[in-house]
């Protein structure tokens, strides 16, 4: 059965794409670089983490607790990582996004 | 990255505290893990103040949604307290409804005791000067008795002003007459009581804002008067008064200057006519510039920075200056306007007053039922603990901290007095009406006038929410996971202390009230009942205003007596239970000229003595057949021989002086048994009984017991055949009396409903409390029957505890009652003896009360078919 999928905004679609192309590694500083990198945008982590919150309560993304496996001196990491729904959202986002710009390069915009 | 942690820079811990408190998710830590783990990188890249810059610019840039975190999870949260509280009310209805109902009942009689204590407290303050009037009374010594009064003489106010610069004003008011005059208008004619003179400066000083005239010029004539607009309605219907005329007594006649807003009902004295102080230079009753006539009520007005202590120090150099050493007048003292109220207590108060001992009885009352309310609470709350300890128990392992469990039921108990609030408020406008009647006012809440109040009371609730739910929110936040789960923590109704002790304090305050009802009453009805030494049954008294009334009175009598249910009539100068009666000089004989003593005096005629029934002791009682009986008898009470310590009244010389030249000889002709002509409140003083109609002030009818409303309309026949100029008005002996005892019987009504309210928030409690233990031990008690229990043994089984408890609240509270009921008594110059059986009966009723409420539940367990209560393993 198919659900009704609402659009993800920009900054969630940008999120859910880091912490795919994290894999298993994505918690809260590896984002935060990820998308530095990437995009470049310095995304602080209140931010971060208030979206994560969203994602989370939209069950786009599950938050995993690192207790189980306690590192040799380190902490208890708390990872994210992406539930099925939250890859077909990613999916519906690439089709919405391919619709919407559907023949359109970077030339398409120049005007005489 | 290093993960050294001997290395590690840590970074600001001042930054790393504000996260922990702005961001309440479990995720502060790995934010500030996150945090540490790039402060540790820049730190070792760029250094020490880069790195804490960055930091504290990081934290900066991140408030904004650290904040919008905390705040949805704490709405998440909260909706889930309040889903989790609401269920839990639903599921336990009874309950809910127990501390829902004891809540509002406590807090419905706290709003009306705030409210009657704040109009108390309100009195007089509404004059825009109020701080800065005092009135002035006289300290006097009369017949060896200290006493308060307040008339002073006309000429002190000026006299005042004059030598005194902080003095800036006086006004004088004095009551016309002092009994109950006739006014008339064109068309309308009343008895009025309330008609006073004032000095014409009156609205300068006091607030008394004037709707139709000129508060400069209406009381400057002579014969002016201003009414208030109830009086002006009365009179006049929607005309307009000014300018009109009323008639005083059928002979002087007032013009209208003004019309008042009606007097507030916060005042110690309320008048209806104002007439023009100007006026009494006509009078030659009253001699303005008498420093001897005692008549009227001066009010000061002081400057700002007045101080009362060293005033009055200079007062005594004022006596002597005006008055001389007059024998009575002890000295002079100064009362602020605002105290009147509650706490003067002189001779001659223009209306009684109120007295600061009931606001703190009331309050004290009040607060002790709200006590009891919130104990309910607490004791149901920590009784069912077993109720909630599975979700404590869950909580805490998902991680919760005990404050926030603490929180959550912090929070329900909120929601429960959030609930009662409503609820009181209804309560109290239901009793409103009660309560107004009981306390003569009229009090209500202003629900748009007085959002001040409103707010506060929410916020009350609120406190009173919080203060009950901490306890059992301590100790439910307390519970150990391990133990609930492991199944250690028995399921067992347990011997709590506390809770026992807080049901003792319960019943303690509740047997209080209740001893102290019964003995109230009983000193009433004592008073109502005893012997007064008279007979006051069967007595219509009929008030005479003036010369005119009496003469015709006097001479109608005969014509009263025609109707064979009248049995008698008399006239005399007092009516017995009246406070007022004349006290003169007299001088009996074997003592020094110069030392007369003051002795109360009643002036009566010859049928006065057999129409209320008084006794003679020794010789005889006046009669017709002696003429000189009229001119020279006098007959004395016990009391009155005692103080003048003859041993063989009979035959002594006495003479009267009743004031001025003039004087009575005369011979003691009888000696009369003792009888109560004033209140309980008082020894009988001595007393003299003598002829001289000048003086009556009352025709007293005795008529046949039975239906006395022809009889009244017969003797209103007359009346008005007689005297159609004065209105006919009646009053009954009997009722008269017991009017006195008005402040007494509303204080047991008073103490009656309290105690009502105390003992049932108790039960309420009680209930509560047991039907939870039948709840929890349905399985013993289904065992027991098994093995062959019956049912008055299971009544035992629960009753046994609490009824060994209210045995010992009655013991706490007895002592407590006594020597507050001893106290009171004292009041009363006549009283009961505080007898043991009364403790008795007091304890009697709470055991049975108490045994009703546990029994009914006990037998309800008692009855329940022990398979059912054993089935569900």
């Amino acid at each position: 059965m198919e659900e009704i999928m609402k659009n993800i905004s920009k900054a969630e679609e940008l999120l859910l794409l880091s912490i795919w192309r994290l894999n298993d590694k994505a918690y809260g500083i590896s984002i935060r670089r990820k998308i530095l990198e990437d995009t470049g945008k310095d995304y602080t982590y209140g931010t971060l983490y208030d979206l994560l919150r969203q994602l989370t309560h939209k069950e786009y993304v599950d938050k995993i607790s690192g207790k189980s496996i306690p590192k040799k001196g380190g902490r208890g990491k708390t990872y994210y990582k992406l539930t099925l729904r939250g890859i077909q959202a990613l999916k519906y986002a690439l089709e919405f996004h391919r619709l919407t710009w559907k023949d359109v390069n970077e030339f398409s915009f120049e005007k005489i | 990255m290093t993960q050294d942690k001997k290395s590690m820079f840590k970074p600001p811990r001042f930054a790393e505290w504000i996260i922990q408190r702005l961001v309440w998710t479990d995720d502060s830590l790995s934010i500030k893990e996150d945090l540490r783990e790039e402060y540790e990188y820049i730190h070792s890249l760029e250094g020490d103040s880069r790195a804490k810059s960055w930091y504290w610019r990081h934290i900066l840039r991140s408030i904004f949604p650290f904040l919008n975190n905390t705040i949805y999870w704490s709405i998440t949260m909260f909706k889930n307290y309040l889903r989790i509280a609401l269920r839990n009310f639903q599921r336990q209805k009874s309950y809910t409804v127990i501390n829902v109902l004891g809540l509002a009942l406590g807090m419905a009689c706290c709003v009306l005791i705030f409210l009657f204590v704040r109009d108390e407290l309100s009195y007089d303050r509404y004059h825009d000067r109020a701080n800065q009037i005092y009135r002035i009374i006289k300290d006097t010594e009369v017949a060896g008795v200290r006493d308060l009064s307040v008339t002073t003489p006309p000429p002190m106010a000026e006299a005042l002003v004059r030598d005194f610069p902080e003095v800036i004003d006086t006004v004088r008011f004095i009551s016309a007459l002092k009994k109950e005059i006739v006014i008339s208008s064109s068309s309308k004619k009343f008895y009025e009581r309330r008609f006073y003179f004032a000095d014409q400066n009156v609205f300068d000083v006091f607030t008394f804002p004037l709707v139709n005239g000129n508060s400069k010029t209406a009381l400057q004539e002579p014969y002016s008067i201003v009414i208030t607009e109830e009086i002006a309605q009365k009179y006049f219907g929607t005309e307009n008064p000014l300018g009109k005329v009323l008639t005083f007594n059928n002979s002087e006649n007032y013009t209208i200057t003004g019309v008042l807003k009606n007097i507030p009902s916060n005042s110690h004295f309320r008048f209806d006519f104002l007439a023009s102080f100007a006026t009494l230079n006509h009078y030659t009753i009253l001699p303005l510039d008498d420093w001897g006539s005692n008549a009227l009520y001066t009010y000061l007005y002081v400057q700002k920075n007045f101080s009362r202590l060293n005033f009055e120090k200079k007062l005594p150099t004022f006596i002597e200056k005006y008055i001389g050493q007059k024998s009575y007048l002890a000295g002079l003292h100064l009362q602020p306007l605002t105290s009147i109220h509650l706490y003067s207590h002189a001779k001659g108060e223009i209306e009684a007053n109120s007295d600061i001992v009931y606001i703190y009885i009331f309050t004290a009352i009040a607060l002790l039922i709200l006590v009891l309310a919130c104990i309910n609470f607490i004791n149901l709350s920590t009784a069912r603990h077993m109720t909630r300890a599975k979700e404590v128990g869950i909580r805490k392992v998902l991680g919760a901290f005990r404050f926030q469990i603490m929180k959550q039921f912090l929070g329900e108990s909120l929601l429960l007095s959030l609930m009662a609030l409503p609820i009181s408020i209804i309560l109290v406008e239901l009793f409103l009406p009660l309560f107004n009647s009981l306390v003569s006012k009229q009090l209500a809440i202003g629900y748009f006038t007085e959002i001040p109040f409103l707010l506060a009371l929410l916020g009350v609730t609120a406190l009173i929410g919080l203060a009950s739910g901490v306890y059992p929110s301590l100790y439910l936040s307390n519970f150990q996971p391990v133990k609930i789960f492991r199944g250690t923590n028995k399921l067992k109704v347990s011997r709590s202390w506390l809770r026992n002790g807080l049901v003792l304090f319960q019943f303690a305050v509740s047997v209080l009230l209740i001893t102290c009802t019964f003995i109230m009453n009983n000193q009433l009805n004592y008073v109502r009942k005893k012997k007064l030494g008279f007979d006051k049954e069967q007595v219509v008294v009929l008030p005479i205003k003036n010369a005119t009334i009496r003469q015709v009175l006097l001479s109608a009598k005969n014509e009263f007596l025609q109707n064979p249910k009248i049995k008698k009539m008399t006239f005399s100068s007092d009516v017995p239970g009246q406070i007022g009666v004349n006290s003169n000089p007299f001088l009996p004989e074997g003592y020094a000229a110069d030392n007369r003593i003051i002795i109360n005096n009643m002036r009566v005629d010859t049928e006065f003595i057999s129409t209320l029934e008084l006794e003679i002791k020794e010789g005889r009682p006046f009669t017709e057949k002696f003429l000189t009986d009229k001119d020279g008898a006098f007959i004395l009470n016990e009391a009155a021989v005692q103080k003048i310590g003859w041993d063989s009244p009979i035959g002594k010389q006495l003479t009267w002086y009743p004031g001025g030249d003039r004087y009575k000889n005369g011979v003691v002709i009888g000696v009369m048994k003792d009888f109560h002509y004033k209140s309980f409140y008082n020894e009988i003083d001595p007393l003299v009984l003598h002829i001289w109609p000048a003086s009556f002030k009352y025709a007293l009818v005795k008529v046949l017991p039975g239906d006395v409303t022809e009889t009244l309309a017969f003797i209103k026949e007359k009346w008005i055949g007689f005297i159609p100029n004065f209105p006919f008005t009646y009053s009954f002996l009997d009722e008269d009396f017991d009017k006195l005892y008005k402040s007494e019987q509303r204080l047991g009504q008073i103490f009656l409903s309290f105690s009502f309210i105390s003992i049932f928030i108790a039960c309420l409690g009680l209930f509560g409390l047991t039907s939870f233990a039948t709840e929890q031990r349905r399985k013993e008690v289904g065992i027991r029957k098994i093995l062959g229990a019956s049912i008055p043994n299971i009544v035992l089984l629960f009753s046994k505890e609490y009824i060994k408890l209210v045995m010992v609240a009655n013991v706490i509270a007895w002592p407590i009652a006594y020597y507050m009921m001893n106290k009171w008594l004292q009041n009363f110059a006549y009283r009961i003896n505080i007898v043991g059986g009364l403790f008795v009966l007091s304890a009697g009723f709470a055991v049975f009360i108490a045994f009703l409420t546990v029994g009914y539940l006990a037998i309800k367990s008692a009855f329940k078919n022990p398979i059912d209560s054993l089935r569900y393993e």
